[in-house]
């Protein structure tokens, strides 16, 4: 069974809560990076969504776009990103995301990529502005490769449009609370709790809510009714601020802990 | 797909277009889209529009035969639709009219754009006023720079314009700015994009807003030559000014279609912005289209010495144009587009856009393989007055002033290594 779909079970058969921590691939170095997701581990994190860097990432704020534009400087690419992965995995079995946008992924070629994607251990894909309809091939191909396909709904996207997300999403679904990108405030309240019992009534696919958690308190009021929190921005502008620092995976790892409700 | 059997108006061309965006944006197309198709069945709207072209704008726009370029050029008749002559000095606002009375129908208050060259930020910035809405424009550091004049106007209009420092700093990463405010302020926020570029349904509500150029011209070159042109063509970068031009046409195939993009300091080197010709199929802004890209889907940065060329996708349309063969795309260079627009600017008494002159540097090839007999229609999209100093700092960097340059080594047969297409 896919790593993701099987932690997700797991927590929720404990009555616990999922926290992803989302990093910025090669950020600041891979050395940093692949020491950084032990370390997550070990903390209590649940998953880890590695952004994959895009020259245009328009669903996100400034801080993860500075995050892509220091790893693109550095050369990343897709497929090095699978190698890393795929090394890694003889040491974890955390599971783990890529997130990125859909130009790369589509010039790597959709059966190349699921295919590398499977053979390397990587457990997902979320890819921010690929809707379900626009590619039904992309998400039959990862169906039948058991590898999870998590898909976003939004503040304002209406019940028609949630069912044929929740049928084309798998891990779990990306609820986005509020209109905005990643690194906005979070306005969490009684309309959230509406939302997300609604999507409940839809679907047993567990449910994360992403953008805007920043603090504690956040992951904690938002865990009352969601299956578990996203939190990126915080964590990439953490690291950003503690580069050079010899023991950053550690402190990161205790930043993030912070965080854990 | 069943997906796109639901549109209302489709949202792909041939293989081109579709709606690759965040969720997050999604409802606010899906809302755009139903408004739109309601719109453009509704007679009140469009009288509303054409009302706004007649009065405001200024349309219709004269179709103008360029008597001394023709005998310079030594072949076809070359008309040229004078898109400059619109209220604002470029095409781009019969695409601001229509859309800020969709944003009117549609009850938001707030206006957003992007902006390349200025031209379109100012034609926004314009029909905000003109309404009394709120508008904020993103334009690229560099493009501001380059286009202060422009900066300057929107200010004057009351519109507050946004300096993207991310990226290239040019046209893209103003668009990628203006989606993300889209994005956190969906309920009262209108984005009235600039090109047939995005996401559906922008594509065809900016062609629709732009045919009519086409309308226009092909009832003036019916009246003035009792026949149709041999040839249009129009400059290409996101490409509203040509299918607005083309799109009359489409199904005359007697009328060869020729767009024109920029070869910035040539497409042997890898400061250009020729798309369709360098271009490879990916996914960018919304849209699967052609666009300079590296092995990796990492967007190329682009060069032109016009702002208003300077962005690596291309309209989808375009797009399948190119590839049913319906039309046909080349590209001018720098050198090419300056030569051009000093050439009119002698020949003519007119100062074209930098962008409109890369259709002129085609033109001039195209009418010198033409019979005298032929007849070719230039969009002439905008006036160069707001390229002045871009075109003079061009010279003086290259050794010419004004006054000797046509003489110059870009004046008679330019080697430059903008393809012929």
């Amino acid at each position: 069974m896919n790593r993701l779909v099987q932690r997700m079970k797991k927590l929720k058969g404990k009555g616990d809560k999922a926290f992803i921590a989302y990093i910025m691939a090669a950020e600041p170095s891979w050395e940093a990076v692949l020491s950084i997701i032990l370390e997550l581990e070990r903390v209590g994190v649940s998953a880890v969504e590695l952004g994959v860097p895009f020259s245009d990432p328009i669903a996100d704020g400034p801080v993860i776009q500075a995050a892509a534009n220091r790893a693109l400087a550095r050369g990343v690419t897709l497929n090095e990103i699978f190698d890393r992965i795929g090394a890694i995995r003889e040491q974890t079995d955390l599971p783990i995301l890529l997130m990125g946008y859909w130009n790369m992924f589509l010039k790597y070629g959709r059966e190349r990529c699921i295919e590398t994607a499977h053979s390397a251990g990587v457990d997902g894909f979320i890819i921010a502005d690929l809707p379900p309809e626009a590619d039904p091939v992309f998400f039959q191909l990862a169906r039948d490769r058991d590898v999870c396909t998590v898909l976003l709904a939004a503040e304002l996207t209406p019940e028609d449009r949630l069912k044929r997300i929740i049928a084309a999403t798998s891990g779990f679904l990306y609820y986005v609370p509020q209109a905005g990108i990643t690194g906005l405030e979070l306005k969490a309240g009684e309309a959230v709790e509406q939302r997300i019992r609604l999507i409940r009534s839809l679907t047993d696919t567990p449910i994360c809510i992403g953008i805007g958690v920043k603090t504690r308190e956040d992951a904690q009021k938002l865990g009352r009714y969601a299956d578990g929190v996203i939190v990126g921005t915080r964590i990439v502008e953490f690291m950003h601020n503690q580069e050079g620092k010899p023991d950053l995976p550690q402190r990161t790892a205790r930043f993030v802990a912070e965080l854990i409700p | 797909m069943k997906a796109q059997a639901e549109k209302q108006i489709p949202g792909y061309f041939g293989d081109f277009g579709g709606q690759y965006v965040p969720e997050m944006i999604m409802p606010a197309l899906q809302q755009l889209e139903s408004e739109y198709a309601s719109a453009r069945r509704d007679p009140g709207f469009q009288e509303q529009y054409e009302s706004y072209l007649k009065e405001y704008d200024g349309r219709p726009t004269p179709l103008t035969f360029a008597a001394r370029l023709t005998e310079a050029w030594g072949g076809a008749k070359v008309y040229l639709k004078r898109e400059d002559l619109n209220h604002t000095g470029a095409h781009k606002i019969n695409n601001t009219v229509g859309q800020i009375l969709l944003a009117r129908r549609m009850g938001k208050v707030r206006i957003i754009a992007e902006t390349g060259a200025g031209q379109h930020g100012v034609a926004t910035a314009t029909v905000a006023a003109l309404f009394g809405m709120e508008c904020v424009v993103y334009m690229g550091e560099e493009d501001m720079e380059r286009q202060s004049l422009n900066v300057f106007r929107m200010g004057l209009l009351a519109a507050e314009v946004v300096p993207v420092e991310s990226g290239s700093r040019t046209l893209k990463d103003a668009i990628n700015e203006a989606f993300r405010d889209w994005v956190a302020n969906l309920r009262n926020t209108y984005y009235i994009f600039g090109s047939t570029v995005g996401p559906h349904p922008y594509p065809t509500i900016v062609r629709d807003f732009q045919r009519v150029i086409g309308r226009e011209a092909k009832q003036q070159i019916l009246a003035k030559e009792g026949r149709l042109p041999d040839l249009c063509i129009a400059c290409v970068n996101g490409g509203s000014n040509a299918i607005g031009l083309f799109h009359e046409f489409l199904n005359d195939p007697e009328v060869g279609l020729v767009g024109v993009e920029a070869a910035g300091d040539g497409i042997d080197t890898p400061r250009h912005a020729a798309t369709l010709t360098l271009g490879t199929r990916g996914v960018f802004h919304g849209s699967h289209m052609y666009l300079l890209q590296d092995d990796d889907g990492q967007v190329h940065p682009t060069h032109s010495i016009s702002a208003g060329l300077d962005y690596p996708g291309v309209g989808p349309e375009h797009c399948h144009l190119k590839d049913s063969g319906r039309a046909r795309y080349g590209c001018a260079t720098d050198r090419e587009a300056v030569a051009a627009f000093q050439e009119l600017a002698r020949l003519e008494g007119i100062l074209p856009a930098l962008e409109s002159a890369h259709a002129l540097a085609q033109a001039k090839k195209e009418a010198a393989r033409m019979g005298r007999d032929g007849i070719i229609i230039v969009n002439l999209s905008g006036r160069g007055d707001k390229d002045c100093r871009q075109v003079s700092r061009y010279l003086e960097s290259h050794g010419q002033n004004s006054a000797e340059s046509t003489r110059g080594p870009d004046g008679a047969e330019s080697p430059g290594a903008g393809g012929g297409v």
